[in-house]
């Protein structure tokens, strides 16, 4: 030790429902050498692994391990394990004991607890005290006084990727050996991507649709610029910034219709809603389009006065026409037909009462005839005692009630007949009357209405009782008419002829400015106002391409540095490869005493008498080659690299794996080998234990081993001998 | 970059028909330190068509595209309010089709027939902006090379385009306010000179007028104050600028 610090050495390991042992299995170690044999599946190289999972709490890499389904439990505990192990180790002075348990979710804070001497840590802490207080390198898993068999077994059989991995790991070149091939790997990938973005932008062209649309926008806006001047526009204008020179128009045409308040800031549209409702009101508001209205208003009024009048004339001479027809028709005054009517209905009610009267006496001649003819015999009146001649009155009485009494009351119903004839013939005359007097009546209202002013002696004249009852009346009224009637239809032409004045006055004016006004305000809509929105459109193309121009240039810049990125990767890769040999250059020289004398001692093999270690960079990666040396012809190479016997290179591997687990650059005092001689003869064997009797005496070695001579040779070698014991159902006993 | 306009300038410049310009050693030697290249971009996608000026101590001999000298220009010391000014009277040029069917209309060599063109009718300010004056200006660059292209003879016409520009640029500067010393052989192509007010009372000095109104106008300027005077040589600049741009 190079701060004389005691070295640490093994008392044992508990271990609990993991890798090949169910339940708890303690071992005790014994100090210096010793020997632990046991048949094939009894757990040798779960102690083993079990031992470094304790220090290192890392799981080898190795390939046969390496997947994701391994694990540490023991698989027939099932899901009620709880695996652990508890190594304890001493030092002379003190002791350490370090507890690991196992789940598949660690906790480092709860799955580590380790006690030395009388301090005790807990989880990353621990870890920590663990290493320092080891000299153990941080993942270095495999440089930690364990040997494993996949590590001797990589290093004979394996491929090469695999014995550089075993060797990198014995000499805490961990980190390196794996740091170097992920940035090999991100030099790939950056790279890719270098390659991805350069064709990108040498093919692509991400630009050139920009440029495209540019042009087409830039062309589109010529050819309404064209337009535009086609339709009017001048060149200078047209050239303008349409919103300016819309505006500009508007203000101008706003000034030549003597409109103020013209808006600031307006847009095209805006300024062209504004222009367009002030010329509308301005159009129906001047003293022309007024003027013309008024006129308009009273020409339409006179004329509906003449229609009314012409209609009231007609209306007129029709009633007139009915009336004289009427006259002659009858009576026509109503009074004198309403006194028929009466006269009429006297006539009947007299009638009616002369046939009660005849009927009474009907009656009276009927109840006397009955009388009469139930006294045939008298002679004078019972009551009165007048003589009378019974049969000749009763003849008579009988003759009268059937002939006379019958004959007036015929007469009576013809009277009655007439009567009711004459009184509805006077009655339906009145109606008739009455009915032509109403129209008239309302001829007469409708014209005074009409009128209006218009004829105020005629209107004197309209007395309707006289229109009705007199004929001159009703011709004098029909001649004033025609006067009237004359008189409005001049006045409407004249108001006609003052409208055509009026209308041709607006028309000029119309013409003259307002529509002067509206082509201006037309061409700003029609033709600027497309301008200003292709402008708009350029603008808004303009910022998107320089976005797009902005994010090319970045790309490009992106792309540059993952060029240089890509180039600094593999130079870094380069420089940690060339650092790991160089690192593993150095500890194999200090080592390298050490590892010959010990594959000396193990071969046996007077061709050779030494062995050194080539290291080389390939592919980024560090490669090592064993090989044999003879001081008197210096390192054979590859000549001998072929002829080395599986056995010879079975113990060159062997002393390499034990030189490099044990350095002097840690604090262990153990070396632990699982099954170190395979792959070897009886005498190698044989020689293999001698060598290892032969270590510092001060060092455990604790050899785990399935090979019956091998313990038999270490025995003899002066190892202390034990077994594991028996298996038996999953269990050892 | 710079706002402020710098005293002294010496311009190269360079256009081209192509988005590769070839910048020589004497070149760069020419303009070193403190002078400029002054390169026309024509890329859309560069904001142009447009005037760089490159500072000559960020350039390197050998061949330039467009990209690079863009952005060359965002380095230190290139004069932002000059080319600003600069590419506004050029642009204007460019886009005022009028002024350039009174050029292609003049007899004789392109030389007398710009000048003639500069002197007797500026061209018209336009007062488009952004994206939609850079689309004009494209299209009315293409314009006025495919004119050119006909109206001389043979293939001469990316050389006589570089003539042109080159005079417009000139032209540029004195309505920014420089006096212009064109070199007609070597490098640079011209120096440019901030005119400053005691100039203007350099030339106030050197003025001798035949006319005796003008003479008693001048002696009216010479007695007045310093105060005064600065004042009214700042309206005759202005006065002149505006007289350039309408």
């Amino acid at each position: 030790m190079s701060d004389g610090r005691n070295r640490w050495r093994l008392e044992s390991i508990t271990i609990r429902d993991m890798l090949a042992f169910q339940g708890e299995y303690r071992r005790e170690f014994e100090p210096g050498l010793q020997v632990i044999s046991a048949s094939n599946h009894t757990g040798k190289t779960s102690i083993t692994m079990a031992t470094l999972w304790c220090i290192t709490g890392q799981i080898p890499a190795l390939a046969r391990l390496n997947k994701s389904s391994f694990r540490l439990d023991n698989r027939h505990v099932g899901s009620n394990a709880e695996p652990e192990a508890r190594l304890v180790m001493t030092d002379g002075n003190q002791s350490m004991v370090i507890n690991r348990s196992y789940r598949p979710r660690p906790n480092l804070d709860e799955d580590l607890t380790v006690e030395i001497g009388d301090a005790s840590y807990t989880g990353a802490d621990a870890q920590e005290q663990l290493f320092e207080t080891l000299g153990v390198k941080t993942r270095s898993i495999e440089g930690c006084g364990v040997v494993l068999q996949d590590s001797h077994l990589a290093l004979i059989t394996g491929k090469e990727t695999d014995r550089n991995q075993v060797i990198s790991d014995m000499l805490g070149l961990y980190n390196l050996s794996r740091l170097v091939p992920v940035l090999v790997d991100q030099s790939k990938e950056v790279k890719s991507f270098h390659e991805e973005v350069s064709q990108y932008l040498d093919h692509a062209d991400p630009l050139k649709k920009w440029e495209e649309r540019d042009d087409q926008l830039a062309s589109e806006l010529s050819d309404l610029e064209n337009q535009a001047v086609d339709a009017g526009l001048t060149a200078e204008g047209v050239l303008e910034d349409p919103d300016i020179t819309g505006h500009d128009m508007i203000v101008s045409v706003a000034d030549d219709l003597g409109l103020k308040d013209v808006p600031e800031r307006s847009t095209i549209e805006e300024g062209v809603v504004w222009i367009r409702q002030a010329l509308g009101k301005l159009r129906t508001s001047s003293p022309e389009a007024t003027e013309a209205a008024k006129v308009d208003r009273e020409k339409r009024k006179q004329g509906g006065a003449l229609s009314s009048l012409k209609d009231f004339r007609d209306r007129f001479s029709n009633l007139h026409d009915d009336l004289a027809v009427e006259s002659q028709g009858g009576e026509m005054d109503i009074e004198a037909l309403l006194a028929q009517v009466t006269s009429g209905d006297r006539t009947l009610a007299a009638n009616n009462n002369t046939r009660g009267e005849l009927g009474k006496e009907k009656e009276l001649f009927t109840v006397a005839y009955s009388h009469l003819l139930s006294c045939p015999d008298g002679e004078k009146c019972p009551l009165c005692e007048t003589a009378i001649d019974l049969t000749k009155l009763t003849l008579n009485m009988k003759s009268r009630i059937e002939v006379s009494v019958a004959e007036e009351l015929e007469q009576l119903d013809r009277d009655d007949e007439l009567a009711r004839n004459k009184k509805r013939d006077a009655e339906e005359r009145v109606e008739t009357l009455r009915a032509l007097k109403r129209t008239l009546k309302d001829l007469v209202d409708d014209l005074v209405e009409d009128l209006d002013g218009l004829a105020p002696a005629l209107v004197a004249r309209l007395d309707v009782g006289l229109l009705f009852a007199d004929v001159q009346a009703r011709t004098y009224v029909a001649g004033e008419l025609e006067t009237v009637i004359a008189n409005q239809e001049n006045t409407v032409e004249k108001l006609g002829s003052k409208l055509e004045e009026c209308l041709e006055r607006r028309n000029l004016v119309e013409e003259d400015r307002y529509q002067p006004a509206e082509k201006s305000i037309n061409l700003v809509n029609d033709r600027l106002a497309p301008l200003s929105e292709k402008h708009a459109k350029i603008k808004q193309h303009g910022e998107l391409r320089d976005a797009a121009v902005a994010r090319n240039t970045d790309l490009g810049k992106v792309n540059k540095k993952a060029k240089a990125l890509t180039n600094r990767l593999k130079k870094i890769a380069r420089a940690l490869a060339e650092h790991e040999e160089s690192s593993a250059t150095e500890t194999f020289n200090a080592q390298l005493p050490r590892i010959s004398e010990l594959f000396n001692s193990i071969s046996g093999n007077p061709d050779y008498d030494g062995l050194a270690v080539k290291t080389s960079v390939k592919l980024n990666s560090v490669a090592y080659k064993l090989i044999a040396s003879c001081s008197d012809f210096g390192n054979l190479d590859e000549a001998v690299g072929h002829v080395l016997s599986g056995g010879d290179f079975s113990a060159a591997a062997m002393a390499l794996l034990i030189g490099l687990a044990s350095g002097e650059d840690h604090r262990l005092g153990f070396i632990m080998l699982d099954d170190p001689a395979q792959g070897m003869d009886p005498v190698l064997q044989a020689s293999f234990a001698e060598a290892l009797g032969g270590l510092d005496t001060d060092r455990q070695t604790i050899i785990l081993t399935h090979q019956p001579e091998f313990a038999e040779a270490l025995n003899k070698a002066g190892a202390h001998h034990s077994t594991l014991g028996q298996w038996q159902g999953g269990r050892l006993h | 970059m710079t706002d402020a306009l710098p005293q002294n300038v010496r311009i190269e410049v360079k256009s081209s028909r192509t988005e590769d310009f070839t910048l020589s050693r004497r070149d760069i030697k020419g303009i070193t330190p403190n002078g400029h290249a002054a390169v026309l971009l024509k890329s859309r996608h560069l904001k142009g068509p447009r005037w760089v000026l490159v500072p000559a101590h960020v350039l390197s001999p050998g061949a330039v595209n467009e990209n690079q000298l863009s952005q060359l220009t965002e380095e230190e010391g290139a004069p932002t309010l000059l080319v600003e000014k600069l590419n506004k009277s050029w642009s204007d040029w460019v886009l005022d089709s009028g002024v350039q069917d009174l050029f292609f209309k003049q007899p004789g060599a392109l030389k007398e027939a710009i000048e003639w063109c500069l002197k007797n009718h500026p061209a018209r300010p336009s007062r488009f902006q952004g994206s939609v004056r850079e689309g004009k200006l494209s299209r009315g660059l293409r314009g006025f090379q495919s004119r050119l292209d006909q109206h001389v003879k043979g293939d001469s016409g990316p050389k006589q385009e570089g003539f042109v520009h080159q005079h417009l640029l000139e032209d540029a500067f004195r309505q920014a306010g420089y006096q212009v010393t064109n070199n007609n052989i070597g490098v640079p192509d011209f120096s440019a000179t901030l005119v400053a007010e005691h100039d203007m009372t350099g030339i106030l000095e050197a003025w001798s007028p035949e006319d005796p109104t003008l003479r008693q106008m001048r002696e009216q300027i010479r007695g007045l104050n310093d105060e005064q005077r600065a004042e009214l040589f700042e309206a005759l600049r202005e006065s002149l600028t505006f007289k350039r741009s309408v």
